[in-house]
């Protein structure tokens, strides 16, 4: 930081001539607080003006009535987002699919923690299911969403058991593999020092499945929201997922676009909100 | 001999879960405590897979799904590494892309096919379209952080003996590159494969995700198992495909952990 005190005089910034001068390196604290504000007044300008022209371009296809039939248009968008927010069973709907969501997700999370904590610590186990559980972590879990459907029907059940199948997977295989990464060395070192089965369990093994779940649990809520919608888009009478698929049975892009425009913004609030969980959380981790 | 004895032990055991989980779900049906509409028979799926696997159906319907999947995911690969570069490189441009991307990354993308089916029709572009960008977000992201990963000392190392941008892109950022490339391989693999079924489901005559769908509108178990059943295989067959890449092409580099 010794260059700060080479600045020349010349660029003092708001001290008039009248005032005394204020010292060089406060001068440059100064210019370089000013040059990171114009940066980011230009970064927010750019932002704006990129959000204008995809807008912008986006209306004016929607200007032809060919592109209006399969892209939909701003104001179509803003108009049926206006009607639904006007109208209390969207709010219902999207109150269900939150719900399977929320449900799924803490079904799924609780079978999850409970499988990883009898199946990790004994070593038997862990190697007998490995297989299984390497090929259940490469299974793309969506495909699963029929077989729900034909079991349980329309109801809410299939989406709630659905979606905590999915999620069970999910985080089954990140805290699994985590714990696994267990350093061996800690583990020896409790087992010198005395520590019982039990004992290693519930001071080496839960510290680290604590920790490993909570970086788990961000990354896989997205998928609560997206295994509720396409599981409602498959077959249900009511959610979010039912009013996009009916949206595109009645070739509606613009009430198509504003149902994915919902479920992004709930999935993006949400993603924040665990951001600063995780944030909260993680802090301690040590292993 | 009773090391040999051991190690085929577990394998031994792994199977037999697999024959009396058969087993029982026969008897179940057989002996009629286990549902026919619900669960099915052995005996039905088997012979469900068997009429697929001799009339084609299966694969035509793995190439179809396999073909989105690829031509998807190399698309989305160059588009995200494309981007993800430039995002690395430019400091403006990443902050300026900051909120577009936290955004697309939060929200399922999944759910984007509906859309895309109508604007672009239920062919395979659309599906190719939904494939290449589910998987660009997190390329992106992974190759843009990873571009301020690079060892600052080995830029600086490098620019000392007189490399410029051009030689820096090709003999610092591009094997980095490749490294991200192969390790994430494995999972935008897996996205790619959930978009390819994800849009199937919506709009397909043909392909994996199309199977298991209609095994559920005709209300037939032994169609979906069936169908789940060679997703299961080529899933697994393609993470083994990918793991071992991985391992053989990264075998040189230092492990951390174990």
């Amino acid at each position: 930081m010794s260059t700060d005190l080479t600045t020349t005089p010349a660029t003092l910034g708001p001290g008039g001539p009248g005032e005394a001068p204020p010292s060089a390196a406060a001068a440059r604290v100064d210019q370089r607080k000013r040059t990171k504000r114009r940066s980011t007044t230009a970064v927010v300008v750019t932002q704006l003006a990129l959000l204008a022209a995809l807008l912008g371009g986006w209306a004016y296809l929607a200007t032809d009535e060919v592109w209006i039939n399969l892209v939909g248009s701003p104001t179509g968008v803003t108009t049926q987002l206006g009607e639904w927010f006007a109208d209390p069973e969207f709010w219902s709907d999207i109150g269900l699919t939150a719900l399977e969501a929320v449900l799924g997700y803490g079904l799924g999370v609780l079978i999850a923690i409970v499988l990883v904590a009898i199946i990790v610590p004994v070593n038997a186990l862990d190697r007998f299911f490995a297989p299984f559980i390497a090929m259940a972590n490469a299974l793309p879990k969506i495909v699963l969403a029929p077989l729900f459907i034909l079991w349980l029907g329309f109801s809410i059940t299939s989406k709630v058991l659905f979606v905590a199948a999915g999620i069970f997977f999910l985080i089954f295989y990140g805290v699994y593999s985590g714990v696994r990464s267990i350093d061996h060395v800690l583990l020896d070192n409790a087992r010198v020092l005395g520590a019982t089965r039990g004992k290693i369990i519930t001071d080496v093994y839960l510290p680290s499945i604590v920790g490993w779940l909570i970086s788990s649990l961000r990354l896989s809520s997205a998928w609560a929201l997206t295994g509720a919608v396409v599981s409602e888009y498959l077959g249900s009478n009511a959610g979010v997922g039912y009013r996009i698929a009916l949206a595109q049975q009645t070739l509606d892009p613009s009430a198509v676009i504003a149902g994915i425009i919902a479920v992004a913004v709930l999935a993006v609030i949400v993603d924040r909100l665990l951001v600063l969980v995780e944030r909260r959380y993680t802090q301690w981790r040590v292993f | 001999m009773a090391r040999v004895l051991s190690t085929l032990r577990m394998p031994a055991a792994q199977l037999g879960l697999v024959v009396a989980l058969v087993a029982i779900w026969a008897w179940g049906s057989a002996a009629g405590w286990l549902d026919d509409f619900s669960f099915g028979s052995p005996a039905d799926t088997g012979e469900q897979l068997w009429t697929w696997l001799t009339d084609g159906t299966l694969l035509e319907s793995a190439l179809s799904t396999l073909q989105v999947l690829v031509i998807g995911w190399i698309i989305g690969m160059l588009a995200g590494i494309l981007v993800g570069t430039i995002l690395g490189l430019s400091t403006f441009a990443n902050r300026v892309a900051g909120p577009y991307l936290a955004f697309f990354n939060g929200m399922p993308r999944l759910i984007l096919y509906p859309f895309l089916a109508i604007w672009l029709g239920f062919d395979l572009t659309s599906k190719v379209v939904m494939v290449a960008l589910v998987i660009s977000v997190p390329v992106i992201l992974t190759v843009s952080s990873g571009f301020r990963e690079v060892d600052l000392n080995l830029i600086d190392n490098v620019t000392l003996f007189g490399a410029r941008t051009p030689q820096l892109i090709r003999d610092v950022y591009a094997p980095s590159l490749a490294i991200w490339v192969i390790s994430t391989a494995r999972v935008t693999i897996g996205y790619a494969f959930q978009a390819a079924i994800a849009a199937e489901f919506v709009g397909a005559s043909v392909g994996l995700g199309y199977l298991t769908v209609l095994g559920q509108e005709s209300l037939n178990v032994n169609e979906i198992w069936a169908a789940l059943i060679t997703v299961i295989l080529i899933a697994w067959a393609l993470d083994t495909l990918v793991t071992t890449a991985d391992r053989k092409l990264l075998r040189w580099m230092p492990t951390n952990g174990q």
